[in-house]
């Protein structure tokens, strides 16, 4: 069974831009008025602008200096408020050096950074943007945090971070310094430890400085797991086509369209290059990438509005789904194409060419919902020709037993018994050569299919097919601290353990993350179960080798599962079916980030335990010399109903 | 109440024509000028207030500064003004914190200022213009990290680079070889340059400087000595040749950045330095030793420009505005453009001049009243074209 949760009240609508929004950066603003009007009128959507003139230094400490009187910077007249909540992104002062080795500097950084950060937040600026030049901003941190934990204006702190070091991208014209033969140093770390530091404060983001060299796809491709909130993009990178616009190379507007995804602003930045074409076409370029961004598929379109949205896993085993999320699911172009595909082959095998006019079989649906399995069976039937004896489908939602009966009376006729029972309860009048059954999570076994399937196979043949024949999940750890900030903001339930949302999994349309390394195999179930004594606790231990320093917030889940023989549905990344929405991944996550260098080995253990009454998972995470407790003891937060 | 000033010595007219900006705020009005003087050169950026911009000012006889109805020529321009250098006896080179850099003459007998040539350039602010010693080409610095080499007769940029990995502070050409020059930033580094080696750049031993280098200079009569002042206020004397033992001109007279330096032409074993303590201070450089020699504390906010008009006296302007002549012999500092109260001071140490209040002071008081006056001249200049001179 799926397992989109569509709560009414908490339904995101899809946000659709038609435009790219796009912002002018200015290093020096002799008039405000003036670079807002000219930025405006070129199409720029807003301004980065010095909060306080760059050159204007200040003395805290002692000294004749620290009595000057005069304003910190122009007044908060010159402009509407309305504009500066809407237009202006402040930028703190290029003298500011709060991880000085030198008392005075960092003293007077430290101060000035606060009177222009109170200064910010006063003029109600949306963010404020300042430099992360290096991978030195431990005292920075420090006051950043303060700043976050003092004021109550929700103002959101971008730090500029280039894709490759200041230092990686200095030309090679001094003696004795060779260009960096081991590859570029990782700005990823500098933004890491800055935020790690900050303990990922969701008001914190990237602005991403695209730099004339690219680092490898990996370490772009990890940046897409953080918050990055716009590209800072230099007019120095762009180059003159032969018209004479500026349009950027290939591999720096692949960056761009992989940061659209995450819903990026753009700031251009620098002088105009292409005066003749004037500073519009910048902003012109940028909107053309958007639009011309390739059209989401099946997939992205359905899951639009729903990224990185957490969702509690449906318990379609103890509650009732409704009309709408049935026929959401329905409308899934793949999956009952698939199943009535592997219904085919089924009945292929069961049935030779020869018994065809003979030999009658039943099928058994369990779980059939409003009935697109029922169609799909008697679908493949009718394909190949098989008679059917008789078509059971077994549902307990009485709600969904009314369309099953008004199906039946209109279309079906007699060839489907529509039986209202739970599937586990139900006495057979016969046994059954194929049981056809959806209750597949994200997780595969998570919304208990094994349980049920159990508690079925006594009234299947003993030669019965059961479709879907087994299931397996996967697990990849995960980084997103975007995701972890969802998490840490949802409160534990009444009753429950204050841990309690870090130990439960969540179903996530994963969007602003990064998997750290291909997903592995956990549990497997065959169906019939043909064991002598069934056992569906499992217990499995996956060691992961990540080949980038990073931090892992968590494991991603998936599933694959064979319908029949080689008809498969998969949601694994790299085997996903084309097209097919009715699952999302699952999220594990942890309580506290584990942090890992390359080439270090990640241990997940991962129980799947049973009860009578209920299941659950519990887990935990080893990496190096940190080790996380088990999540989920005796599932105190989190359990399954049977 | 701020003031930044450049200078440099007109070879030609020695004792006649001095060159010198400063930057000023006016602490009602909230802008800051940037004055030329007779044979001082001024300029001024207003730091705060509504409109950012920047102005240089010629004043033909150095007393008149930094009066603004006594220049002989002014112009307002359309952004502050980081640095500025004499090129020939009436032409100017102007550092733009728009990132460019302009080229003004002096005509009608210095009474007008002409735009020659503007350029854009640096994608930040320009922290430092120098003139190579052929006068044909000059260099700038940049907060944009990058250095800039440009032709002076049309100024065209001809060499551009990024060496430095950070906010590059300071660029001066070497006194005799128009390929050489020095420059220092923020990444910590000293670069030595010479652009007719494949590897133009070269790191500087800086030792025993510590901290950041914020000011560079090389001595005008050794092709091998600089000057570098530092983010904690110290002050050294660099050999560029390895292996010379650079550890004996090392000093540290300043509490905080130091802003500039200056050689005194006619007199190079005596270096000016000038602060973020607001202090001006004077050490020589004889016997291998460095040594102050002069230190005065009049300026009431950072001091930024400093040029040397005889051996002896050193004009010196600041973030509050005024200008200083120093005595270095008669060890006096004497106000300019406050003729008519012009006051003394007795030079001491920052421990001997503790931080005053301003109410009751002399100096203050006189100060607000030229400010004021300023003010209404500043605001008639500012309503005609920027391109006008303003007649002293």
């Amino acid at each position: 069974m799926e397992s989109l949760h569509l709560d009414l009240e908490e339904e995101k609508m899809p946000r659709i831009n038609s435009r790219a929004s796009c912002g002018r950066d200015f290093h020096c603003c002799p008039d405000i008025s003036t670079a807002i009007e000219t930025a405006c009128r070129a199409g720029y959507d807003f301004v980065c602008l010095p909060l306080v003139n760059p050159r204007f230094k200040r003395e805290f400490i002692d000294g004749p200096a620290k009595n000057r009187k005069c304003a910190l910077t122009r007044s908060d007249m010159c402009l509407v408020s309305q504009d500066w909540n809407s237009l202006v992104v402040g930028k703190t002062s290029p003298w500011l050096h709060l991880d000085s080795d030198h008392y005075n500097t960092r003293k007077n950084s430290e101060l000035a950074l606060k009177e222009e950060l109170t200064w910010s937040a006063h003029l109600g600026l949306p963010a404020v943007l300042m430099p992360l030049p290096n991978g030195k901003s431990i005292n920075l941190a420090q006051c950043i945090s303060e700043q976050i934990t003092s004021s109550y204006y929700q103002q959101q702190y971008w730090l500029q971070v280039p894709l490759v070091s200041y230092a990686d991208s200095c030309d090679p014209v001094i003696e004795g310094v060779d260009s960096n033969m081991d590859g570029y140093e990782d700005t990823w770390q500098w933004w890491n430890l800055f935020r790690s530091l900050c303990d990922s404060n969701k008001r914190l983001g990237v602005a991403l400085e695209l730099t004339a060299d690219l680092p490898s796809s990996e370490i772009i491709d990890r940046w897409l797991s953080e918050p990055v909130k716009a590209v800072i993009v230099s007019t120095s990178l762009f180059l003159t086509n032969h018209k004479g616009y500026p349009v950027l190379a290939k591999p720096h507007q692949a960056v761009i369209k992989k940061l659209f995804k995450l819903e990026a602003q753009v700031i251009i930045t620098g002088q105009d290059r292409h005066p003749e074409k004037t500073i519009r076409a910048y902003q012109q370029y940028i909107d053309h990438l958007w639009q011309t961004q390739e059209p989401l598929d099946t997939v992205s379109q359905f899951a639009k509005g729903y990224e990185d949205f957490l969702q509690s896993p449906l318990q379609p085993l103890m509650d009732n789904l409704e009309s709408q999320t049935y026929e959401i699911f329905e409308k899934d172009p793949i999956k009952y194409s698939q199943y009535q595909k592997a219904i085919y082959e089924a009945l292929k095998d069961r049935v030779p060419l020869e018994e065809r006019n003979t030999k009658e079989v039943v099928i058994m649906v369990v779980g059939a919902g409003r009935g697109p399995l029922v169609r799909a069976a008697l679908a493949a039937a009718e394909d190949i020709g098989v008679k059917l004896k008789k078509l059971y489908a077994i549902e307990k939602n009485p709600n969904a037993i009314i369309t099953l009966e008004n199906i039946k009376d209109e279309e079906w006729k007699d060839s489907v018994e529509v039986i209202s029972c739970d599937m586990r309860d139900w006495e057979a009048p016969v046994k059954a050569d194929i049981l056809v059954s959806e209750l597949l999570g994200s997780f595969g076994d998570n919304e208990l299919s094994p349980e049920c399937l159990d508690g079925t196979q006594r009234y299947l043949k003993e030669d019965g097919i059961s479709i879907p024949e087994q299931y397996t999940s996967y697990l990849a750890p995960l980084m997103s601290s975007k995701l972890y900030n969802e998490v840490r903001a949802s409160k534990a339930e009444r009753g429950k353990p204050p841990e309690a949302p870090f130990e439960m999994p969540y179903v996530v349309r994963l969007h602003n993350c990064a998997t750290l390394a291909k997903p592995q195999p956990v549990f497997t179930f065959i169906h019939p179960n043909k064991d002598d004594v069934i056992d569906n606790c499992r217990y499995k231990s996956l060691e992961f080798s990540v080949d980038q320093d990073s931090t892992v917030h968590g494991f991603a889940g998936y599933f694959d599962t064979v319908l029949y023989r080689d008809v498969t549905l998969s949601i694994v990344p790299e085997t996903h079916s084309p097209g097919m929405f009715s699952w999302f991944p699952i999220f594990f996550p942890i309580r506290v980030p584990i942090m890992i260098t390359s080439d270090s080995i990640v241990t997940i253990d991962i129980w799947r335990r049973c009860t009578s009454k209920n299941v659950w998972y519990e887990w935990a995470f080893r990496c190096g010399g940190q080790i996380s407790p088990i999540h989920n003891p005796k599932g105190r937060s989190y359990t399954i109903g049977l | 109440m701020c003031t930044i000033a450049w200078c440099r010595e007109q070879a030609d007219l020695p004792s006649v024509c001095r060159t010198k900006s400063t930057k000023r705020v006016d602490t009602r009005n909230h802008f800051i000028r940037r004055i030329f003087y007779g044979g001082l050169l001024l300029g001024a950026s207003c730091l705060t207030g509504r409109f950012w911009l920047g102005s240089l000012w010629y004043y033909q006889t150095a007393e008149s500064a930094p009066d603004v109805d006594r220049c002989t020529a002014g112009v307002q321009l359309e952004a502050g003004v980081g640095d500025a250098k004499w090129i020939d006896n009436t032409h100017v080179l102007v550092g733009l914190d728009t990132g460019g850099i302009a080229v003004w003459n002096l005509e009608d007998d210095f009474r007008t200022f002409v735009l020659s040539h503007a350029a854009v350039g640096h994608d930040g602010v320009v922290t430092s213009v120098s003139v190579t010693c052929d006068k044909t080409k000059a260099a700038s610095s940049s907060h944009d990290r990058c250095i800039k080499l440009w032709d002076l007769s049309n100024t065209v940029q001809f060499y551009t680079t990024q060496a430095h990995s950070d906010i590059v502070y300071s660029i001066d050409c070497h006194p005799n070889e128009s390929d050489l020059f020095v420059s220092c930033s923020q990444d910590g580094r000293i670069l030595v340059w010479d652009r007719r080696k494949v590897k133009p750049a070269s790191i500087l031993n800086k030792s025993p400087l510590q901290y950041t280098p914020t000011c560079v200079k090389w001595r005008p009569d050794n092709p091998y000595k600089l000057a570098v002042g530092s983010e904690s206020g110290q002050i050294v004397v660099l050999d560029t040749r390895a292996g010379v033992d650079n550890s004996y001109l090392n000093i540290a007279p300043h509490k905080r950045l130091v802003n500039n330096l200056q050689f005194c032409p006619n007199k190079p074993s005596l270096l000016a330095s000038v602060s973020e303590d607001c202090k001006v201070v004077v050490c020589t450089t004889e016997n291998e030793t460095m040594k102050v020699i002069y230190s005065n504390t009049t300026h009431r906010d950072f001091v930024r420009g400093l040029t040397w008009s005889t051996e002896s006296q050193l004009y010196t302007c600041a973030w509050d505005s005024r200008i200083l002549l120093h005595d270095i012999t008669k060890q006096t500092a004497t106000f300019m453009g406050e003729s008519s109260s012009c006051k003394l001071e007795v030079n001491g140490d920052i421990a001997d001049h503790p931080v005053e209040n301003g109410s009751g002071d002399v100096g203050t008081d006189v100060d607000k009243s030229k400010l004021d006056q300023c003010k209404l001249s500043y605001s008639q200049a500012v309503k005609s074209q920027p391109e006008m001179s303003a007649e002293g």
